[in-house]
């Protein structure tokens, strides 16, 4: 065996070992990352229980959340007579009471100012998070391995509750409806809700309360028995509201079929507004082709 | 000085008005306490959101025609959750509706209520009669 002989035997036994190295480490790295995930789905972590999927309604009579005023704060009833059942909407008298300076400045121009053109209700813009979750309609919940999808019959909104253990999108992110994320504590579903847009009908699409891009919802789903179920929704919004504000409802199972539809005409709409109101603005002249 | 007085007096008074006109309730829209009975034949029905809408023509003694907005006080979606179809008044009908007036001066419009058919039956277009007020 010459010199060179020698030094080549020294390398391939050199780059053998090299190899076993990288093969070693690799699978090092490999196991750490653990396996790939099945594509488009994320292990759940937060399993939600079968009772909760089915057709949810408020608790008969439909609207019984125990609002005694209408959205203007003025006393109401949803049989339209006095000491009749309950509305099931936010109790615009006590969610004026945390509203602060803005809030309240808001609420004064698009009502007191008669601008009621400015809600998006009227040119058929889907109800927003508020509305949807407490106005009188059905919603069907749905299991999916990474998420709960919640479907309201108001604006036929389908929404995934994302269930999977992942965050909320980056802040520069945000969405009409927001970004949700559940998981379970004991018998309760907590959906958490950030990245919304500013909202100028935040709660109720009649009552012109306004809802910051900051505002937080937390919703409390605790099932009482497998036909019924608390629904609590706390809003925490530093820029319209003094200090968080929660409503209350109940939920029982229904059996009704959703309507899952939500057609809606801007004209038939703009037509109504028109006809109700005068136009404070001499030189808009959209009313004139609804008078 | 009397003068002063009265026509700061008069200011208030109508600060307070203007405050009073501007704290109507959902009645901004429509004269709950009030009620108006039209006549007419039915020209057309959406069963849409955010409230369905019918539009009656309306003849009076004199002959004169004029086209009434009739809106539900129902959402769309409420009314088909109350088993409306497009058959349910069909265009044409003579129906008889008892509604709110707008609040806007002498505009045509009422929000429903209860319409009455040829043959007497009443069908609920939204509010008390039976199907969610939206």
């Amino acid at each position: 065996m010459t010199a060179r002989t020698s030094r080549t035997a020294g390398r391939r036994i050199w780059y053998f070992f090299l190899a076993i190295a990288a093969l070693i480490g690799g699978a090092a790295v490999s196991q750490a990352q653990g396996p790939p995930p099945e594509a488009g789905r994320a292990p759940t972590v937060s399993p939600v229980p079968q009772e909760f999927v089915g057709i949810w309604d408020w608790k008969t009579p439909r609207q019984s959340c125990g609002s005694t005023v209408d959205s203007y704060g003025q006393p109401a009833t949803f049989d339209s007579k006095p000491g009749g059942r309950p509305l099931c909407q936010w109790p615009i008298d006590r969610l004026e009471k945390v509203l602060n300076g803005r809030g309240r400045a808001w609420r004064q121009f698009t009502r007191n100012g008669g601008d009621d053109v400015i809600s998006p209700r009227w040119t058929c813009v889907a109800a927003g998070l508020g509305t949807v979750l407490t106005e009188g309609y059905l919603r069907g919940f749905y299991k999916r391995a990474d998420s709960l999808v919640m479907h309201f019959d108001q604006s036929n909104w389908f929404r995934p509750v994302w269930t999977d253990g992942r965050g909320h999108a980056p802040a520069t992110d945000s969405f009409y409806h927001g970004h949700s994320i559940g998981w379970m504590e004991g018998t309760t579903f907590v959906v958490e809700t950030t990245n919304l847009t500013w909202d100028p009908d935040g709660y109720d699409d009649h009552s012109h309360v306004a809802r910051s891009h900051m505002a937080k919802f937390i919703e409390r789903y605790t099932l009482k028995n497998k036909d019924s179920m608390e629904l609590s929704i706390t809003v925490e919004d530093p820029v319209f509201l003094k200090e968080p504000f929660t409503f209350v409802g109940e939920l029982v199972r229904s059996s009704e079929p959703m309507v899952a539809t939500w057609d809606c005409d801007p004209d038939t709409s703009l037509r109504e507004l028109y006809s109700t109101v005068n136009n404070p603005y001499p030189d808009d002249t959209t009313p004139a082709k609804y008078e | 000085m009397k003068v002063r007085r009265f026509a700061a007096i008069a200011v208030m008074v109508a600060a307070f008005t203007l405050t009073a006109q501007a704290h109507h309730s959902f009645t901004a829209f429509w004269h709950t306490d009030r009620e108006v009975e039209i006549t007419g034949i039915v020209k057309s029905v959406k069963l849409v959101n955010p409230h369905s809408e019918m539009l009656v023509e309306v003849t009076d003694a004199k002959g004169t025609t004029a086209l009434w907005t009739i809106t539900s006080r129902a959402t769309g979606s409420g009314i088909l959750q109350g088993g409306w179809t497009k058959d349910t008044v069909p265009v044409g009908t003579r129906v008889k509706v008892k509604g709110h007036p707008s609040r806007k001066e002498g505009a045509k419009a009422l929000a429903a209520g209860t319409i009455t058919l040829p043959d007497g039956k009443e069908v609920c277009f939204g509010g008390g009669c039976g199907i969610q007020q939206g």
